[in-house]
């Protein structure tokens, strides 16, 4: 009980050292700051502060991302050269067959838009894009986010999907008026419906620990093959059907595990997107 | 003008932690050059000035990962005013390089274990629908220390000519009056 009491005394002192000084005075006065823009962002009024806390690093964050791309694009050049003309060359051979597969589509699609006609189906949701451009991408690794300089005001919404180069890289999770912060595909948070395009099969995509991404709930009698191309299925309104988001790679699961789950392959280079687009449905 | 030349200065550094980061990541961790400046200026024993750098600091965090505001400077101010007591407390001399690698470790773990239960306690209450969780912490913890571990001097360096700077800008203002 006497050292209890002692202890308590103790510590009583200690803490009230620290309360009576000018530190921790200053302290309390920028965390009731803190507080108070809490509340200005519960009400809604923070957007012309949070602008100017978004913007003003902006000219800077793209001159150094400028430079620093290029030096990097540099040395990986240099790195990859003995790799570039093996990959170009099997690329030109992909181009070739894709092509021919291209050809055989378009004659697909004229005959699928003739039968639809004479059946009366309505025409398929088309999805407009808002261009967008990252003011900043997981800048302190801790949230796998990325934020755009289109907000409320260019019609960008929770929800909606982000594309680049024509694969889904994210969804949008937060929107201001001039700004939105987007999820990053490869977050461990993220999830969308997908559908390969092969066969029809629905499936989850979901993000891994900010690695990459896999394919999760399909089901163990599903024959797979790698390369074989995964779209969104369109089933949550706000991300429109068909959006590539990447090829089915290995398989991970094991066969006793109630559902398959496979690698999903982006091309994407999740660490360097500069400019992307918003598909609003 | 003291404060305009801070803010115009934490704009300039939350700039290059924006453009820079995405190339010097590893395992997903970045260094925290906003951290960094922080807590550079907690050590300095003359003046309060680090906390309003970790405040303007936390606020340029929260925007640029689009956090609500509180996220990041929370756990900041908490990271400097114990750090800035400690400084007080413990160091005799006014803080060199060779003391800057002693006070990252417990900072760093302060910053990071507060960035996560505020992050809770905001998502707790619906001001954030994204809560970071415990494993994005220890995941990262390691590489970011080290991140951190190598970029703190050049920053502290930066930090003495700031203030060097100011100095001469305050004394010439005194001097034109």
């Amino acid at each position: 009980m006497v050292l209890l009491a002692t202890y308590y005394i103790l510590l009583t002192t200690f803490i009230m050292r620290f309360i009576y000084t000018k530190g921790f005075l200053i302290f309390f006065a920028t965390l009731s700051a803190v507080f108070f823009l809490l509340l200005l962002q519960a009400k809604g009024w923070l957007g012309p502060v949070r602008q100017v806390f978004v913007q003003a690093p902006r000219p800077v964050a793209y001159l150094v991302g400028k430079t620093a791309g290029s030096v990097k694009g540099f040395l990986a050049a240099v790195y990859q050269l003995r790799g570039i003309a093996a990959e170009n060359a099997t690329l030109r051979g992909q181009v070739v067959e894709l092509q021919r597969q291209l050809t055989d589509y378009d004659q697909e699609k004229r005959d699928n838009e003739a039968l639809r006609k004479q059946l009366g189906f309505a025409d398929s949701v088309k999805y407009s894009l808002v261009a967008c451009s990252a003011i900043a991408e997981n800048p302190f690794g801790l949230t796998d986010t990325l934020v755009l300089n289109c907000g409320g005001k260019q019609g960008v919404a929770v929800g909606q999907a982000v594309v680049s180069e024509g694969y889904l890289v994210g969804k949008i999770i937060y929107v201001d008026k001039y700004s939105s912060t987007a999820l990053l595909a490869i977050s461990s948070k993220f999830s969308v419906d997908a559908q390969i395009s092969k066969t029809g099969s629905y499936a989850i995509a979901e993000g891994s620990f900010g690695a990459g991404m896999v394919l999760d709930r399909l089901p163990q009698t599903q024959d797979l093959q790698a390369g074989w191309l995964v779209t969104t299925a369109g089933i949550n309104e706000q991300v429109p059907k068909g959006i590539l988001l990447g090829q089915i790679g290995d398989v991970i699961s094991s066969q006793n595990d109630l559902f398959k789950k496979t690698t999903l392959l982006s091309p994407i280079d999740f660490s360097s997107l500069g400019f992307v687009f918003v598909a609003r449905p | 003008m003291k404060y305009l030349i801070y803010f115009l200065f934490l704009a300039i550094v939350a700039g290059l932690n924006a453009g820079v980061a995405p190339f010097l990541q590893a395992q997903g961790a970045a260094p925290n050059f906003l951290f960094l400046l922080a807590l550079a200026f907690a050590l300095d024993k003359e003046n309060y000035d680090c906390f309003f750098i970790a405040l303007m600091a936390g606020l340029f965090m929260d925007a640029l990962a689009g956090l609500p505001p509180g996220s990041f400077s929370l756990p900041l101010l908490l990271m400097v005013f114990l750090a800035s007591a400690a400084a007080r407390q413990f160091l005799v001399m006014d803080a060199s390089l060779k003391f800057l690698g002693l006070f990252l470790l417990p900072a760093q773990l302060v910053f990071n274990v507060g960035f996560v239960a505020v992050n809770f306690g905001l998502f707790k209450i619906g001001m954030t629908s994204d809560f970071i969780g415990w494993a994005n912490f220890w995941r990262q913890f390691a590489s970011s220390f080290l991140l951190n571990l190598v970029f703190i001097y050049p920053v502290y360096i930066a930090v003495v000519q700031l203030k060097i700077f100011i100095r001469k800008q305050i004394l010439r203002e005194y001097k034109a009056r």
